[in-house]
């Protein structure tokens, strides 16, 4: 890798590493998996910098990121592990709430970590990231038929694991 | 649950996340990444090279079939190597010995059908008699064995 090339390399990855991590760590479920998670993509991206463009390096990163957070969900399903994180449970409980009551988001966290790697991979995409079911099928190499079964399926198991939240869909409605 | 509410829980969530410099940790895993791939692809090289002489069609001996063209393959004219001074036997039956056309019997090539090693010490020649094969040094030139290739045959030397 030339000078240019690194330098570029360290721009980006100092520019867009909180927005990297918050992905990561929405997709991981705690800080050091996250940090895990985007530490590989961004290796592998370092790797083939020669033949990214600059401009696509964060679609290339985050391309990664979902594919190989799929990949790791996987293998630790073959070895039975479950990933848990008790501490950060317990910081959660001191962390202030402006939108939503803190019952309800340690909730939804709780619930999201109990989702597939895939249904999780789809809620981020099309909830955090606002991503179309267009672009999330691209980015994920899936049908568009299959983001929308995924989704219906994390929407309908994040109600099932938390009956808290399907009494909130009733009061809102729209879900 | 309304999307709205789903996104700021989102939001919040991943707001917990610290961010740590790993620009550095990113570049020195990538070059380790691609010296582990040089030390791979150089491990499967040499591998493939030991591999090598033993995936070559052999004669069934063990032995690589070093030079000796297949039985089917045509033999391309071209400069024979100089056959061993050795005095030549003379033929144990007359006929049997077909004249050159440079007039030397020790330029005699064998032709294709009969150049590889079978292991078989003999064959018959058109006479009938037992005469010792092209390839395994007897004396005896069969008349297949007299082609002579026209390269040699407009050698000036001969």
């Amino acid at each position: 890798m030339d000078d240019g090339a690194e330098r570029l390399f360290r721009e980006f990855v100092a520019a867009r590493t909180p927005a990297l991590m918050r992905t990561a760590y929405l997709l991981t479920g705690n800080q050091h998996d996250a940090e895990d998670l985007l530490q590989s993509a961004l290796t592998k991206s370092a790797a083939r910098l020669r033949s990214i463009r600059i401009l696509d390096l964060e679609a290339y990163v985050r391309r990664v990121m979902y594919h190989q957070q799929v990949d790791r969900w996987r293998v630790r399903f073959r070895r039975r592990e479950t990933p848990t994180d008790p501490q950060a449970d317990l910081l959660d409980t001191a962390v202030a709430d402006s939108s939503a009551s803190t019952e309800t988001r340690l909730l939804v966290r709780a619930t999201l970590r109990r989702l597939p790697a895939k249904q999780r991979a789809v809620v981020v995409l099309r909830y955090f990231e606002d991503l179309p079911e267009g672009e999330i099928a691209a980015m994920l190499g899936w049908s568009v038929g299959t983001v929308r079964s995924q989704t219906h399926k994390a929407m309908t198991k994040l109600r099932s694991l938390a009956p808290e939240l399907a009494a909130l869909s009733a009061v809102s409605g729209d879900m | 649950m309304s999307q709205d509410v789903l996104r700021s829980i989102l939001h919040d969530i991943a707001a917990e996340a610290v961010p740590t410099p790993l620009a550095d940790q990113a570049l020195r895993g990538a070059v380790r990444r691609r010296r582990a791939k040089a030390w791979a692809g150089a491990a499967v090289a040499a591998a493939v090279l030991a591999a090598a002489p033993f995936l070559l069609p052999g004669d069934g001996q063990g032995r690589p079939d070093r030079g000796v063209p297949a039985s089917n393959v045509s033999v391309a004219p071209g400069p024979v190597p100089p056959v061993p001074s050795s005095p030549e036997p003379p033929a144990r039956t007359a006929g049997t010995t077909a004249p050159t056309s440079t007039g030397t019997a020790a330029t005699h090539r064998p032709t294709a059908p009969t150049n590889k090693p079978t292991g078989k010490a003999t064959s018959l020649d058109p006479t009938g008699t037992v005469a010792p094969s092209a390839t395994t040094g007897g004396s005896t030139v069969s008349p297949s064995a007299t082609t002579v290739p026209p390269s040699i045959g407009a050698s000036p030397q001969r």
